[in-house]
C-alpha cells in the first residue's frame, strides 16, 4: 500500500528502531530516509506504520531487510572519473612512497566505490601494499558486495565511464561474463578486509588510515551528524591523510574543520594537516 | 510581501521556455526558484552556464544541505535528485533513477510539496515521458498551485498531458502566459 508518512509518523519509526536495537537514525537527512521507510512499507504490503513498527521491533531479521533496503546502493563505478584522475594522478605516486597504506570506505553501501578502486590500485600495481577497509551495517549488503555481481545493463554505464577514465587496459579484464551479469574476478579482494558495523560504533576505535573515501555519503546525514562524522575521520586519519567526499558535499574550512586543506578543490579531496 | 516558492519540471523541448522564463526576469525577483530539468548523467558541467547567460537572477547547482535564499535559481545537479527540505534547505540523494531519470522531477516536487505545503507553484514544461505528473498531484493535494505549459504549446507532449490528467490543475498556460504569471507574483 502506499503510505506518505507524517512527521509524527516518521519520528515514531526512528524511536521504535533506537528503543529495540539502539541504532540511532535521528540525525539523518529526513526526505531520503523518509522515502526509503515509505519504499519499503509499500513493498513489503504493509497496511499501516503502525504494523511496519511491529515487525521491526518482534523481527531481527526484519531489520536486517530494511537495513538493507535504506542504504541507497545506487551509484556506478567510476561516477566522476574526473576524481578517479585525481587519485591516479596526484595520490598514487604518494602512496608508492609509503611502506604501508590503508584506505577506509565507511558505511560503504555500494560496491561501486569499492571496485573502481581496486581497479586503480590494480592499474598502479598497488593491490599488495594498500590494506582496504569496508565496513557496512548490514551482513546482507556486504555480501552483496563481496559477491561481486553486477547486471550487464549497469556494466554498460561502468565501462562508458571507465573509458571517460582512460584506463590502462581493456575493461573485460576484471570481470567474467555471465548470461545476465558480470562477476568481478577474485584476485581485487585479496587485500580487503569486511566488518559488519556502524559507522559510529566503538569497535573501529583503533583504526588508523590514510585515505577516507566518503563520497555522496553525508548527503544521508543531517548537518550535526555530518560535522560528527567527519570530526570523526579527522581522528583516524593520519597526518596528511586524505579525506574524499562528493563533489556536492561540503565541509565548513572556515567555522568546523581547520585542521583540513584543500588539495583538489573542484573534486572534493581534502588533506589532513595535523 | 508573498511568500511563495516556485518549482519548474522540464525534458525535452523544455530549454526553449526555461530560457524565456528565466530572462523575463528582473534582478529584483525575489522568489526562489527550483528548476529540475531532465540532463545528461555524466555532465558536469555546461548547463548551469547555459542558463546564466540567459537570466539576471544567480543561477547554481546547490551543494547539499544548502540555505535557499531570496533570489536565487536553483537547478538540480547532473546526477543527484535535488530535494527541498523543511527548515529552508537544499539536499541532494543519489536515490535510484525515478522514470528512468536523476534528477527526477517527481522527486523534487514531492518533497517541496512536503516541505512548503500551500507556498508552493509547481510547473510542469514540455517533455517525453511522465515524470512530474504524479508530483504535480502531489502538490496539488498539498495546497500548492499547479500550472501546466499548454500542451499545444510544447515540442513534446507526452509529459504536460500526464500532468494534466493526474491532477485539476489550476492553469494551462502558454510561455508567455507563464512568465506574466511570475511576474504578477513578484509586484503582489
Amino acid at each position: 500500500m502506499e503510505i506518505t508518512l507524517g512527521m509524527v509518523e516518521y519520528k515514531d519509526i526512528i524511536d521504535a528502531i533506537n528503543k529495540a536495537y539502539n541504532i540511532d537514525f535521528s540525525n539523518y537527512a529526513l526526505t531520503s530516509l523518509k522515502r526509503r521507510f515509505e519504499i519499503v512499507i509499500k513493498k513489503y504490503s504493509f497496511s499501516d506504520y503502525e504494523e511496519f513498527i511491529k515487525k521491526i521491533v518482534t523481527d531481527k531479521k526484519f531489520l536486517e531487510i530494511l537495513l538493507y533496503e535504506i542504504s541507497i546502493p545506487y551509484t556506478e563505478m567510476f561516477r566522476d572519473p574526473e576524481l578517479w584522475l585525481v587519485i591516479k594522478k596526484s595520490i598514487i605516486p604518494i602512496i608508492r612512497k609509503k611502506e604501508k597504506y590503508r584506505i577506509w570506505l565507511p558505511e560503504c553501501t555500494t560496491g561501486d566505490e569499492l571496485y573502481t578502486l581496486l581497479i586503480v590500485l590494480k592499474e598502479s600495481d598497488l593491490l599488495n601494499k594498500v590494506e582496504v577497509i569496508v565496513n557496512n551495517l548490514s551482513i546482507k549488503n556486504i555480501n552483496r558486495i563481496k559477491q561481486a555481481y553486477i547486471n550487464l545493463k549497469k556494466m554498460e554505464i561502468n565501462a562508458a565511464n571507465y573509458q571517460r577514465f582512460d584506463g590502462n587496459y581493456r575493461f573485460s579484464e576484471y570481470y567474467y561474463l555471465f548470461d545476465k551479469q558480470v562477476q568481478l574476478k577474485e584476485y581485487l579482494f585479496d587485500n580487503v578486509i569486511f566488518k559488519q558495523n556502524h559507522i559510529i560504533d566503538d569497535e573501529l576505535n583503533d583504526l588508523s588510515v590514510d585515505i577516507v573515501l566518503f563520497r555522496n555519503r553525508l548527503l544521508s546525514l543531517n548537518p550535526q551528524l555530518q560535522k560528527y562524522v567527519v570530526d570523526m575521520f579527522h581522528r583516524k586519519l593520519k597526518s596528511g591523510g586524505f579525506l574524499i567526499i562528493g563533489v556536492k558535499e561540503h565541509i565548513d574550512l572556515n567555522t568546523h574543520y581547520k585542521k583540513f586543506t584543500v588539495f583538489n578543490k573542484s573534486e572534493k579531496v581534502y588533506k589532513k594537516t595535523y | 510581501m508573498n511568500n511563495k516558492y516556485i518549482i519548474i519540471g522540464g525534458s525535452a523541448g523544455s530549454f526553449q521556455a526555461v530560457t524565456s522564463i528565466l530572462s523575463s526576469l528582473p534582478k529584483t525577483y525575489k522568489n526562489p526558484i527550483f528548476l529540475c530539468l531532465h540532463r545528461l548523467k555524466h555532465v558536469r558541467s555546461g548547463f548551469v552556464e547555459a542558463l546564466s547567460i540567459k537570466s539576471k537572477l544567480p543561477v547554481v547547482e546547490p551543494r547539499d544541505k544548502e540555505h535557499i535564499k531570496q533570489g536565487y535559481i536553483y537547478l538540480a545537479p547532473a546526477n543527484y535528485h535535488m530535494y527541498i527540505e523543511l527548515g529552508n534547505y537544499v539536499s541532494l540523494s543519489i536515490e535510484e533513477s525515478v522514470n528512468h531519470s536523476r534528477p527526477s522531477i517527481d522527486l523534487s516536487f514531492f518533497s517541496a510539496a512536503y516541505s512548503l505545503k500551500s507556498k508552493l507553484i509547481g510547473i510542469v514544461l514540455s517533455g517525453a515521458n511522465k515524470d512530474g505528473a504524479e508530483g504535480l498531484r502531489r502538490i496539488k493535494d498539498a495546497g500548492g498551485t499547479a500550472i501546466v505549459q499548454d500542451p499545444e504549446e510544447c515540442q513534446v507532449k507526452t509529459m504536460t498531458t500526464a500532468a494534466i490528467k493526474s491532477t485539476k490543475v489550476d492553469h494551462i498556460f502558454n510561455t508567455k502566459q507563464i512568465i506574466e504569471y511570475l511576474l504578477k507574483l513578484h509586484n503582489y
